[in-house]
């Protein structure tokens, strides 16, 4: 009996550790995402900002020997990144996918020519000298606290400041919020800034988490992921930051469910399925809730043509 | 057009290609090249072999079609970012029936490519099924089922599908045995990969073109997309209509697969079909959504695309290289940013 006891507690050890581990930098990358979101930027780029990220990051500590160091730079890339993509969506008015998307793919390129050009090594580098964030508990990182921490205070600063209150009324109606006085363009810039410093620091967990190793493409979607966090979570960084957990648990049980014999290739899709599905499950429940709204509105008699939404 | 409205447009073009290509010399010349040696590969792949531009044509093929199944989506107002995981499910559903069927010569191909085709819309219908029915949004659920594709195709190949060799050993790559030679298009010269297939792109380009410009349900998928509250009150069934339509961009996507499983491939092979899906949804970008503009933007990005392997054949550059080009080209053509200086310059000549 206590043998399948320990077992049994062995394994949700391992998923708790190895999912916190995995949704790190999905949650550093999806609370960045909410304050974009909060203004109403659709900010497709989290992809790039975290891949940018983690390449400068690793570069600098791998030349430092310092993983402090490759954490500012990290940083600074991030800002750097997002302030671009702001630029390109905001005052030059691109579509925010096709730009998002594109700086996806030139960051994807881009990281992969210098690491073939500068390491000499196409496809992946393990570095000898980068070293990794010093660790609390087996896997799980200081790093990992940081963000947590980081979601709380995004909520804080969501929903207990100013500049959270005015963003979020840029991102209910902006031109509402451009006549009562708020610098639109001034918030949107700061909001993807803000992210982007977020998205710097998830990216510069992922190289330098135990294995000091950077490889092509090597975030694999986690931006895309938080992407879908930040949708799931309508923009609040409380609900976001617990959807990144959920989704890099997932990656963890994966794993785990590989141990009974369940095929790689499918454990490895479990986090892409889960995202899918819990944006089913988002949109159902949206669509009960609407429902709800508009029988206790027509109750009181409170449809009129202005409200009728023409649902196509 | 107006004249000035037409430089500006073609500036629009000019400026991204400038952009693309200076960084591109940049970076070479940083790796110890001269300043002109991107304009000698870019040379070299399109006119340096006899064959060269034959290569061209090959790429242009699945980049045609790629771009058209962003477009019909687009078209809607759907982003299919899917079309990547599309082509890969179309690509092994015409590589097992063209290989496990035997047909006539004719048929074989046909059902090869129907094959493709329906693996491609089977794959699309999930993102557009929850898109009409949930309103979930398409991007990321296409985005998802990309890799999900891609991993899938590797386990269904690996436990069902997976060549045989000569002696009964196991193969190295993910591949799986070679089709029925009777599915398989002709190719022109031995010299390249250039096949018949490219004759279906083309043909199923301009009907498409044909049908988006000039019938009717062109004219009501234009009405969806730009205007769908003016496509309803006109009775237009909108939803229905970007259902369709969804699916109709994830059948193309599936030919694409199809044609590379028949024409170049002779199977399956994973890795081959990388970025066919998003290098098409930038052709469909730099064409403006216009079904006409496509073939020329297949054209320029298949030079690119012939490119990326003489960047690795003669420099020691990633052949990723490319990908950046076509990548600040998208990000400079989609940020506008003549038109955003003509605009401040006109607001401030008008104060």
């Amino acid at each position: 009996m206590s043998g399948e006891f320990a077992a049994l507690s062995a394994v949700i050890l391992f998923v708790i550790v190895s999912g916190l581990q995995s949704a790190t930098p999905i949650m550093l990358a999806a609370t960045g995402g909410a304050f974009s979101a909060q203004v109403n930027v659709f900010n497709v780029a989290l992809e790039a900002l975290l891949l940018g990220s983690a390449f400068t990051s690793f570069c600098a500590a791998h030349v430092t020997g310092n993983v402090w160091i490759g954490l500012l730079v990290g940083i600074l890339t991030g800002v750097v990144l997002a302030a671009i993509f702001a630029f390109l969506t905001v005052t030059l008015g691109g579509n925010e996918i096709i730009i998002g998307f594109g700086m996806n793919i030139a960051v994807t390129g881009l990281t992969a020519v210098l690491l073939g050009s500068l390491f000499n090594s196409p496809g992946s580098f393990l570095s000898p000298t980068a070293g990794s964030f010093p660790m609390i508990y087996s896997k799980i990182g200081w790093l990992t606290l940081v963000a947590l921490l980081l979601v709380a205070v995004a909520h804080w600063h969501t929903f207990h400041t100013r500049a959270g209150l005015r963003m979020r009324a840029i991102g209910f109606d902006s031109s509402a919020a451009l006549a009562a006085g708020i610098r639109v363009d001034a918030y949107k810039y700061r909001a993807v800034i803000m992210g982007g410093a977020l998205c710097g620091i998830g990216g510069a967990v992922i190289p330098l988490s135990g294995l000091s190793l950077f490889s092509v493409a090597m975030t694999a979607g986690m931006g895309f992921i938080a992407i879908a966090a930040v949708i799931l979570a309508d923009g609040r960084p409380i609900l976001a930051g617990a959807a990144a957990l959920f989704f890099g648990f997932t990656s963890a049980i994966g794993i785990q469910l590989q141990a009974f014999g369940w095929p790689n290739e499918l454990v490895l899709a479990l986090p892409y399925v889960a995202t899918v599905l819990a944006l089913l499950v988002k949109a159902i429940i949206g669509l009960r809730r609407e429902a709800k709204r508009r029988t206790r509105q027509a109750d009181q008699g409170q449809i009129t043509t202005t409200n009728i939404e023409v649902v196509a | 057009m107006n004249k000035s409205s037409l430089t500006v447009s073609l500036s629009r073009y000019v400026l991204a290609a400038v952009i693309g290509l200076l960084v591109a010399s940049l970076i070479l010349q940083s790796q110890g090249y001269p300043i002109t040696e991107f304009l000698s590969v870019l040379a070299t792949s399109t006119v340096g072999t006899p064959y060269a531009f034959l290569d061209v044509l090959r790429w242009m093929t699945p980049l045609l079609l790629s771009g058209l199944a962003f477009l019909i989506a687009a078209r809607v107002g759907y982003f299919n970012l899917g079309v990547e995981g599309q082509i890969y499910i179309g690509s092994l559903f015409s590589a097992v029936i063209t290989h496990v069927l035997p047909l006539p010569p004719v048929l074989a191909l046909l059902v090869g490519i129907l094959a493709g085709m329906a693996g491609g819309l089977i794959w699309a219908y999930p993102c557009a099924w929850l898109a009409k029915r949930f309103g979930v949004n398409e991007v990321v659920t296409t985005l998802m089922l990309n890799y999900v594709a891609v991993l899938i195709t590797s386990f269904l190949v690996k436990q069902f599908f997976l060549a045989t060799t000569v002696n009964g050993g196991t193969i190295q790559t993910i591949t799986t045995d070679e089709i029925e030679a009777n599915a398989v298009l002709p190719t022109f010269t031995p010299y390249s990969a250039l096949n018949a297939g490219l004759f279906i792109a083309v043909a199923v380009t301009a009907v498409a073109a044909f049908v988006l410009g000039r019938m009717r349900t062109g004219y009501e998928l234009r009405a969806v997309g730009e205007a769908p509250k003016f496509a309803k009150y006109s009775g237009i069934p909108v939803a229905r209509r970007k259902f369709q339509a969804f699916l109709v961009s994830g059948a193309i996507a599936g030919l694409v697969g199809a044609l590379e499983t028949q024409g170049v491939l002779h199977s399956f092979i994973a890795g081959s079909l990388d970025n066919m899906g998003f290098n098409g949804m930038l052709v469909s970008l730099v064409a403006m959504n216009n079904p006409i503009g496509l073939f020329a933007s297949a054209l320029f990005f298949g030079v690119l695309q012939n490119s990326q392997l003489v960047i690795s054949q003669v420099t020691t550059v990633s052949s990723y290289l490319i990908t950046v080009v076509s990548a600040l080209f998208i990000l400079a053509f989609a940020a506008n940013p003549i038109q955003f200086i003509m605009k401040t310059w006109r607001a401030r000549r008008e104060r």
